[in-house]
């Protein structure tokens, strides 16, 4: 539906990478952005790029949408260079930051119909494009009104609308939904699911791993400036998330030696116990040794006050791999993630 | 059909005329929704004016000169200089608020955004200019020769005044684009207002 007609008008094959970054660097004078940031988004999907705060996730955006330039690397959007032809990459992107970028005193009309002239539509085409995107946007009967009175959800859907004016055949969304309450996140959501199912490509930045898990056909997690881990959610859920989770809380916590002792026969990975919470957590292989483990611990007279299996949720691959020794754990944390830096190693030689 | 439209139009000084008509429309707008901005600067110096004129007038000594023949001139370049303030205030507002930044990932003329904002002042402050006009008709005035210089000073020292006002506004404003005002204030308002060489002559 989409052409990615270039500017000679020819079309591009479909199977041309949406977006490629190559060993791209950044420094902000001592401190290192980036460091080497790799990374493919094939066109028509969702990539979702997860990080701790000040993973410079935001730099790597800003480099790709031609605000920033790098210090080394290369980068292409649509096959264009982002330094040499920035004026042709900024035609086939939209942006979308952290802010809700939209003149407060402009109606959100007005707003769309600046943004499609900007995109230098004519002028009928950019009034026709902006009733499009408000009837689309929910917001035909806000449309008169100046943004200053929007909410925070409208004024993001209000944003979400601008960057889509052109039909920008590649969004960069920083962090869409942060501070939007859930059901405007579920709207949301619901509006990028489309679009990608009309062939847009995404690259989506976010702090919520719901909205990864979900929207995201591909993730890579960046840490440090660097990419540390790529994937689908599951492959990312399976290799460092760690197995099915096993959480057993007590109700005497005098008991817990004794229930260490029982769990310990179990298990296919190392028992971490919250002696304060009286919880121990334990990785299994399986779900069919819940009975077992009910009858021994019921055998061995140890009184169960909550017992359930979990899996792995991105949180714990997030955890994983950039995990800060902020929390006690994080001596066992650790040593996964070293594993996790190690493991992506190969798979960033393969980009 | 519209992206390859899109594509087709890059930036290039071709689109310069068109993108800078597009954001002045935007930045006076912006007068339009927020008459405050306009309404103020207008009645501003008219009030200074005529406090000046009639209360402190009597006090100052002006060499021969009618007062109202120094100060009319005077609070003209005053309005020029408030108006740049506008401008550098307007502009840090857009860096802050992210909306540089969408209009740097536009295809548009990159010079547009800083000449729609200037031209859109200056339209703000030649409307204050002319109100202030007006009063300057109601006296009556024959404007001596020396005074007639002062009308070049908006013309010579606005670039200049909003150059040091950009400078200033632009590296010290914080995020949520607060404390320009005052900070540009501090720099150049007071020292220029310590001085008070448009309402005093020496």
């Amino acid at each position: 539906m989409l052409d990615k007609a270039g500017p000679d008008g020819t079309i591009r094959a479909e199977a041309h990478p949406a977006i490629v970054a190559q060993g791209l660097h950044k420094a902000f004078g001592s401190v290192k952005a980036l460091d080497g940031v790799d990374l493919v988004v094939q066109p028509g999907t969702v990539m979702a790029l997860l990080g701790p705060n000040g993973a410079e996730k935001t730099t790597f955006v800003r480099i790709l949408t031609t605000l920033m330039r790098p210090d080394a690397g290369r980068a292409q959007v649509m096959g264009y260079d982002v330094v040499r032809d920035a004026a042709v990459v900024r035609s086939f992107i939209g942006l979308t930051g952290q802010y809700a970028a939209v003149d407060d005193n402009l109606t959100g009309r007005e707003n769309l119909e600046m943004v499609g002239r900007l995109y230098h539509l004519g002028r009928p085409e950019a009034r026709l494009r902006a009733s499009e995107l408000l009837e689309s946007f929910d917001l035909t009967d806000a449309a008169e009104r100046t943004v200053k009175t929007y909410s925070g959800g409208m004024r993001r859907r209000l944003d979400l609308a601008a960057s889509l004016v052109a039909h920008a055949p590649v969004l960069f969304l920083d962090e869409p939904t942060a501070g939007l309450d859930p059901r405007s996140r579920l709207g949301l959501w619901d509006i990028i699911t489309s679009l990608v199912k009309e062939g847009t490509t995404v690259l989506l930045t976010t702090q919520y791993l719901e909205e990864a898990d979900r929207l995201a056909s591909t993730i890579a997690v960046l840490d440090h400036g660097r990419i540390v881990k790529q994937g689908t959610p599951e492959e990312l859920k399976e290799c460092c998330g760690g197995n099915v989770l096993l959480q057993l809380r007590l109700a005497d916590r005098s008991q817990m030696a004794l229930a260490e002792k029982i769990l310990s026969t179990f298990g296919d990975g190392r028992l971490r116990i919250d002696a304060e919470a009286g919880q121990l957590d334990l990785p299994v292989a399986g779900t069919t040794m819940l009975p077992e483990v009910c009858h021994r611990l019921d055998a061995g007279g140890v009184r169960i006050y909550d017992i359930s299996l979990r899996r792995p949720t991105l949180d714990d691959v997030f955890l994983a791999l950039t995990g800060r020794p902020t929390e006690a754990s994080s001596e066992e944390v650790s040593p996964e993630a070293e594993g996790g830096r190690r493991a992506s190693r190969p798979e960033r030689r393969r980009l | 059909m519209t992206t390859a439209k899109a594509t087709m139009t890059t930036s290039g000084f071709m689109w310069a005329i068109p993108d800078t008509l597009v954001i002045t429309w935007r930045n006076l707008l912006r007068f339009v929704r927020l008459p405050q901005l306009l309404v103020f600067s207008t009645i501003q110096p008219v009030m200074l004016l005529l406090l000046f004129n009639y209360v402190f007038g009597g006090a100052i000594t002006t060499g021969g000169v009618k007062y109202i023949q120094y100060l009319l001139p005077g609070f003209l370049v005053q309005i020029v200089i408030f108006g740049s303030t506008q401008t550098s205030v307007g502009l840090a507002e857009d860096l802050s608020r992210g909306l540089i930044d969408r209009f740097r990932s536009l295809p548009m003329a990159r010079a547009a955004v800083l000449a729609g904002r200037t031209v859109a002042d200056n339209i703000a402050v030649h409307f204050s200019g002319a109100a202030y006009d007006w009063c300057w008709l109601c006296y009556r005035l024959q404007v001596p020769k020396w005074s007639r210089r002062w009308h070049c000073c908006p013309i010579v020292g606005r670039p200049v005044w909003l150059h040091l006002h950009l400078d200033f506004s632009l590296h010290w404003h914080d995020r949520e684009g607060r404390g320009d005002s005052s900070s540009c204030w501090l720099c150049l308002g007071f020292p220029y207002r310590l001085r008070q060489f448009h309402v005093c002559p020496r």
